[in-house]
């Protein structure tokens, strides 16, 4: 009888999530509820804000929020045809974009919030690779890329290798190749290393994909935002923040926050990066 | 308890496999078949899902009656999603105990997780509905939608086996040429495992099956005549991996996936490599079993029980990252990881062979 019973309301359950999968198709190409930033003027008349004057109180830190000068050729002639620049967060967890009123802050979220505050235009896509490394990771972020097609890719790249044990050198090649397939395809990049834990700071599996981050960054002349180097600022600065107080750890909220303001910061500076190489106005 | 067959054995080696290749980065993942083949212990795993459907579907005087049938998969699926609830609920519980152990935040963040921490009233209903996976537990999910869409499937193919296969292909096809995908939620996404492109895996296992049962002798001849040809083909695809080639998805045309080798759509060159696998392997397992006894009594072992032990699975290989992650990684810790994980599942086979329905 209680078989009979759970098979039934089973049965109805099932109807319902059939029902409710069907009906909500995901296309790739168009991602559900694009969140474009509509401002007042076209997007070629306005001026982009200078840089790191942006940064709040909060996020200033002794190191460089962002290194690197690489001009963001693709994001700029987005602007300059008058669309919202398409921008992908591609990374962990906190990488995902929830819906506006989620509890958290996602990173995209921020990111986005900062990007409009500076006067762009854009559309931003959060997805994440959740746990998959090495070969996996690369092929699941080309394929990523090839449906989504952005101007830009925003990679928090490093931490569930790191977290793996991947061999950093190995790591460093498959960045290099990567980001060698994403330059051939006209994809900007903006690198965001791991993010710093106090309990790993000596730990040189970790440090070691952090640094190979950088290495690879500077010899492949791609941005990268600082998040290690700028949170272990914010964890000397504030010490109590390492520690899990109210179920939150506050230095890996401020990493995220600051972070999504370094990574404005970064693409701004890109910009005009790209407005100096190729000459013309800022868009 | 049955005797070993070839079905019980093959799923055991496939649990074997995907407990080490869900711990990434230890060495022992050299021996498992995604560094030999296109396609990797998951697809072997619901290959032969397919292939124990035939066997519910079929009765030894005849087809069993469709309800009997229908109920029996509706309690499946319904006893797999339980298991899902239970398995992520102790693994986000076990991440948040490493978090709070060893005051690392990145713990809270793995794999996904990190909604079930910060944004958990969403979460919840997530977890519940499966829309809301993490990673390395995104395989029963697949399974319950896997069963329930089969439902549909061994209905037709009491009337005709080929239609059922022509319904499966055809949702297939759809499914890569529109890209139709069941969504994530709260995060933005899709399913890890497409059930909608992985349901003709399930398919062609049973099809596979019930011919066997109605026409053993001509699918003797039919496997005796395609095993040349599919060692090529497992040849071909071991080469493939080893040179690691992999189609470039901006220069394949459209609709790409059937081009790609993904995982997440099952693109047709998995598909294809499945079959030459279990073609090339099929004469493996009598051989095996003479000469190799005890681990065909072991891997069976696993087979039989394959929920109950994939669970565990699941939860050892967490416990092998976390290990992994906060102590040394090394050969040592590795074989560490393997040998305890490989005792705990055959305890857990035996255990669940205890009670007076195993799975």
């Amino acid at each position: 009888m209680d078989r009979g019973i759970a098979a039934f309301v089973l049965l109805a359950s099932a109807c319902a999530f059939a029902l409710y999968g069907f009906v909500t198709r995901t296309a790739l190409r168009e991602p559900a509820e694009p969140t474009a930033i509509s401002l007042d003027a076209a997007p070629a008349s306005f001026a982009l804000a200078g840089g790191a004057q942006t940064l709040s109180t909060q996020c200033r830190v002794e190191s460089a929020p962002f290194e690197g000068r690489a001009p963001l050729r693709s994001v700029r002639r987005a602007l300059l045809e008058k669309r919202p620049a398409r921008i992908v967060a591609f990374g962990t967890s906190s990488m995902l974009a929830a819906d506006a009123s989620s509890p958290i802050a996602s990173y995209p979220s921020e990111l986005e919030r900062d990007l409009e505050a500076n006067g762009l235009q854009v559309e931003m896509i959060g997805r994440t690779q959740a746990g998959a490394v090495a070969d996996d990771a690369a092929e699941r972020l080309k394929t990523a890329m090839a449906a989504l097609r952005p101007d830009l890719l925003v990679w928090q790249v490093g931490t569930d290798d790191a977290i793996a044990r991947i061999d950093a050198d190995d790591f460093a090649d498959r960045l290099r190749d990567t980001l060698g397939w994403l330059a051939a395809h006209d994809i900007d990049v903006v690198l965001v290393d791991p993010q710093y834990v106090a309990r790993l700071s000596d730990d040189e599996g970790y440090t070691g994909i952090v640094d190979q981050v950088a290495a690879v960054a500077s010899e492949k002349r791609i941005l990268r935002v600082n998040r290690y180097e700028a949170m272990a600022d914010l964890a000397r600065a504030h010490p109590s923040w390492s520690r899990l107080a109210g179920d939150r750890f506050r230095l890996s909220d401020m990493g995220y926050r600051c972070a999504a303001e370094y990574t404005a910061d970064a693409i701004v500076a890109g910009i005009h990066a790209a407005v100096k190489a190729e000459g013309g106005e800022t868009p | 308890m049955r005797a070993p067959n070839a079905i019980d054995f093959w799923r055991g080696v496939a649990l074997v496999m995907i407990f080490i290749n869900h711990v990434p980065g230890m060495v022992y993942s050299q021996l498992t078949l995604r560094d030999y083949a296109i396609s990797d212990a998951a697809e072997l795993f619901v290959f032969l899902a397919g292939c124990s459907l035939a066997f519910v579907a079929a009765g030894k005087a005849g087809p069993k009656p469709a309800g009997q049938v229908v109920g029996r998969l509706l309690w499946r699926a319904f006893e797999i999603w339980r298991a899902q609830i239970v398995v992520i609920s102790v693994a986000v519980a076990m991440l948040g105990a490493g978090a709070l152990y060893f005051n690392d935040p990145l713990l809270l963040e793995w794999h996904g997780a990190k909604p079930a921490f910060s944004d958990t009233a969403r979460a919840s209903i997530g977890l519940v509905l499966l829309t809301y996976q993490i990673g390395y537990f995104n395989i029963l999910p697949l399974y319950v939608v896997l069963l329930l869409l089969a439902l549909v499937f061994v209905v037709i193919a009491r009337r005709s086996l080929a239609a059922a296969l022509a319904a499966s292909f055809a949702l297939y096809a759809a499914t890569l040429t529109w890209q139709l995908q069941l969504p994530s939620w709260p995060a933005q996404g899709a399913w890890f495992f497409n059930p909608l492109s992985w349901q003709l895996l399930v398919v062609l296992g049973f099809a596979v099956i019930t011919l066997q049962q109605k026409h053993p002798t001509m699918w003797q001849a039919a496997v005796r005549r395609l095993w040349p040809v599919s060692v090529v083909v497992v040849a071909i695809g071991a080469v493939v991996v080893w040179i690691e080639y992999r189609p470039d998805p901006m220069a394949v045309p459209d609709p790409r996936f059937f081009f790609l080798f993904d995982k997440q759509f099952l693109s047709p060159v998995r598909i294809l490599n499945m079959a030459a696998l279990a073609i090339a392997f099929y004469p493996l397992f009598p051989i095996l079993a003479r000469a190799m006894a005890p681990l065909v009594r072991y891997c069976s072992s696993l087979g039989r029980n394959s929920l109950a032990v994939f669970c565990v699975a699941s939860l050892l290989a967490l416990a092998g990252q976390i290990a992994r992650y906060v102590g040394e990684p090394g050969f040592l810790l590795d074989t560490g990881i393997v040998i305890v994980g490989l005792v705990a599942l055959r305890v857990t086979a035996w255990i669940a062979e205890l009670q007076p329905s195993s799975s």
